[in-house]
């Protein structure tokens, strides 16, 4: 069994899955995310998967069934869910059981309660570990964090929180122009070397494999596992096609406030219409506290961002202020 | 009085309730009622119901198209942050606010926005912008469709339907009486119904698509009035007998996908001289089943199940129904920039078509002579 995953909507409570990072893919969607369509095409040519799990969050991933349709493969579209309340929490909790019933009928296997108990403990601890790195972001290299983080992440769960441990994070000497990241998951992280090469440092995100993770609250076991999951789940910082760019907002500015942030760099993937909304009020934002904002698009998930020009100015702006 | 004046006073006489507090006609005056901005697939019948004025900005963004207004609006909302990669509706809809104009005015500033997730999800995310700028109460409504099994999404927007009538209450002051939300539904059904009369006159009579296109709007701004399921049934009896019936010689096309509203005709009868259109499935999206022996499990039947909410093979299903009633034996199909849902509705539709890239409310998108080439190859295979 071995499940490709599109964005970090997906739960892990359940079985493993593979977060998607990025495929050279060679189906190109006409106004498509590139993020998208580069999943379809692994999840269709990649035989070392045999399932595929997404989200119905936004419009490009809302046809991916439409795309994956065979009947060799496992095929699970989670619904989007607006809401945090005790119908939503209930709500996800029965779509939780269905993706379950769904996985055991289709790989004809046995997930109990307490394989579920079991993975949720390990996830605790490793938001808990990912979460004392985090708070020393700013003495960090952010790269070595993040390369740290996307290789832990395609490890079985039950690796992860000892393989946290056993990497070597440098310090770095640059600790002033300190800079904020958004955006959807990270394909590429060259571009982050060169952030940081400009003398940048990176001290926070609000990205679905760091700040998003860590900031949900843990699960709490109780008799109804699946609501409690459901709980976590809906917690914490969100994404666009999670439809609360309030609370979003306020968490962010918070964080880049108290962080005492100089510079946001907004990473998007073209195409993407939850970013390309949420990005017009983002920068107002950030105008009105005199926040520098740059946006870097990249066009798929295997394109190689060098941004030089566009960074070296950001940075210049920044270190001349 | 006869039918051509009723048929004439009743449009008339929705087009300026829906209007009358825009602001090139309100001469000032504040709306009475409390206004929510809605998206198309809103249940409007609990607003209805309990006495709260509700805007369609995505139509507004058609009417706007076509008085030829859309371009400058495009710019200005792109001056103001938003890419214009996002639906055209949503960057019309922006630079008409920001330059506080339009071929009606502006619409009443909004009390609440709300949304759902039954047509596309950029329509919510579009709503979280407006949120921000009104400074309003958002309510995302969900729609699983499909995608989970019917009992659990039917308790699902059977609590947030409930929700949703606690929150209006509260923000109009007034308490849903239950009969009048039967009736306000009974009055939606009434107007599916009168509409699908006039929708099944089009592959028999001349009817041009374009009053079909103009002529759908009253079911989406005012499908719980009473007037509107009236007008469609006079509409239809004017089709029936003044229309005369469909001729053989030109090819029979489809529709398929958005109207072109900043086209004089809202489609291409310019470049379509030796095709008629005989059916369009754009008309039926309004086309709510309001099924169930309560008002939750209609408005559930209604709401969850539209068209762009359901899988591929519903679709497919769907659209092949409606091709072969129609007896078109080839399509139009439009890929609308704006509309990734619509993008692959028709992807195993298996007659011949001319795949054209559009947007349905920028006039300079479509490439014009490759649109023309490609309705050439389609004439050429169908004869």
């Amino acid at each position: 069994m071995k499940i490709l995953a599109l964005s970090g909507i997906i739960p892990e409570h359940i079985c493993d899955v593979d977060r998607f990072f990025a495929y050279a893919g060679d189906k190109k969607i006409n106004h498509y995310c590139g993020y998208v369509a580069d999943y379809i095409c692994q999840v269709e040519q990649d035989d070392r998967y045999d399932g595929a799990v997404y989200p119905k969050s936004c419009d490009s991933c809302r046809v991916i069934s439409s795309y994956l349709r065979s009947d060799d493969k496992f095929s699970y579209q989670f619904p989007s869910i607006s809401g945090n309340d005790e119908n939503a929490w209930d709500f996800l909790a029965c779509v939780l059981k269905d993706y379950k019933s769904a996985l055991e009928n289709f790989y004809e296997i046995e997930i109990s309660v307490a394989d579920v108990e079991n993975r949720i403990e390990i996830i605790n601890k490793r938001a808990k570990e990912l979460e004392k790195i985090y708070e020393n972001l700013e003495n960090i290299s952010y790269f070595e964090y993040m390369t740290m983080i996307h290789q832990v992440l395609s490890l079985p769960l039950e690796e992860q929180v000892g393989a946290i441990s056993s990497f070597e994070i440098n310090d770095i000497s640059q600790k002033d122009n300190s800079v904020f990241i958004v955006g959807s998951t990270l394909s590429q992280l060259n571009i982050l070397q060169q952030i940081e090469d400009l003398g940048l440092n990176i001290v926070g995100d609000s990205l679905p494999e760091s700040g998003r993770l860590i900031s949900k609250e843990p699960v709490t076991l109780s008799d109804d596992v699946y609501k409690s999951i459901a709980k976590s789940m809906l917690s914490g910082k969100k994404s666009p096609s999670e439809n609360d760019f309030h609370q979003m907002l306020e968490l962010d500015m918070e964080e880049i406030t108290s962080k005492k942030v100089v510079g946001v760099i907004f990473l998007t993937q073209k195409y993407c219409e939850p970013y390309n909304f949420y990005k017009s009020v983002y920068k107002k934002k950030l105008d009105e506290l005199c926040i520098k904002y740059i946006e870097i698009e990249q066009k798929d998930t295997v394109e190689d961002i060098r941004a030089d020009v566009v960074l070296e100015t950001f940075a210049e702006m920044i270190v001349r202020n | 009085m006869g039918a051509n004046v009723e048929i004439l006073k009743t449009q008339a006489k929705l087009m300026k309730e829906y209007y009358k507090y825009f602001s090139k006609y309100s001469k000032g005056k504040e709306p009475d009622k409390k206004v929510a901005w809605v998206t198309a697939f809103t249940p409007v019948e609990i607003l209805e119901a309990l006495d709260i004025s509700y805007y369609y900005p995505e139509s507004y963004a058609a009417v706007i198209a076509a008085s030829g207004k859309e371009q400058d609006f495009l710019e200005t909302s792109q001056r103001d942050g938003l890419s214009l990669d996002c639906c055209s509706y949503s960057c019309c809809i922006q630079g008409s606010i920001c330059n506080a104009d339009g071929p009606r005015g502006t619409a009443p500033r909004p009390d609440v926005l709300i949304a759902t997730n039954n047509q596309c999800n950029t329509l919510p995310n579009w709503w979280n912008i407006l949120a921000e700028r009104y400074d309003v109460p958002l309510i995302v409504l969900d729609y699983p469709g499909e995608n989970v099994p019917r009992e659990m999404a039917e308790k699902y927007v059977y609590n947030q339907h409930k929700k949703l009538i606690k929150q209006m209450e509260e923000l109009s002051g007034n308490k849903l009486d239950m009969a009048i939300l039967e009736e306000k539904i009974s009055n939606s059904q009434k107007s599916v119904e009168a509409w699908e009369k006039i929708v099944e006159l089009m592959p028999e009579r001349q009817i041009e698509p374009t009053l079909l296109f103009d002529g759908i709007s009253f079911l989406i701004t005012s499908r719980c009035d009473e007037k509107t399921s009236r007008l469609y049934e006079l509409l239809a009896e004017d089709y029936s007998e003044n229309y005369p019936k469909r001729q053989e010689g030109k090819a029979k096309a489809f529709w398929l996908g958005y109207p072109l509203w900043y086209h004089e005709n809202r489609y291409l009868k310019e470049s379509l001289d030796s095709f008629e259109i005989v059916g369009s499935n754009y008309i039926t999206w309004w086309s709510l089943s309001y099924e169930g022996d309560d008002v939750f499990k209609k408005l559930f039947s209604a709401y969850n199940f539209t068209f762009l909410n359901l899988s591929q093979q519903e679709r497919t299903k769907r659209l092949v129904h409606l091709i072969e009633k129609s007896g078109a034996k080839c399509a139009i199909t439009l890929h609308n920039k704006s509309c990734k849902c619509d993008f692959v509705s028709a992807s195993e539709i298996k007659i011949p078509q001319a795949e054209l890239d559009i947007d349905m409310i920028d006039r300079n998108y479509m490439d014009m002579d490759r649109a023309k080439e490609k309705i050439g190859i389609l004439q050429d295979i169908v004869g």
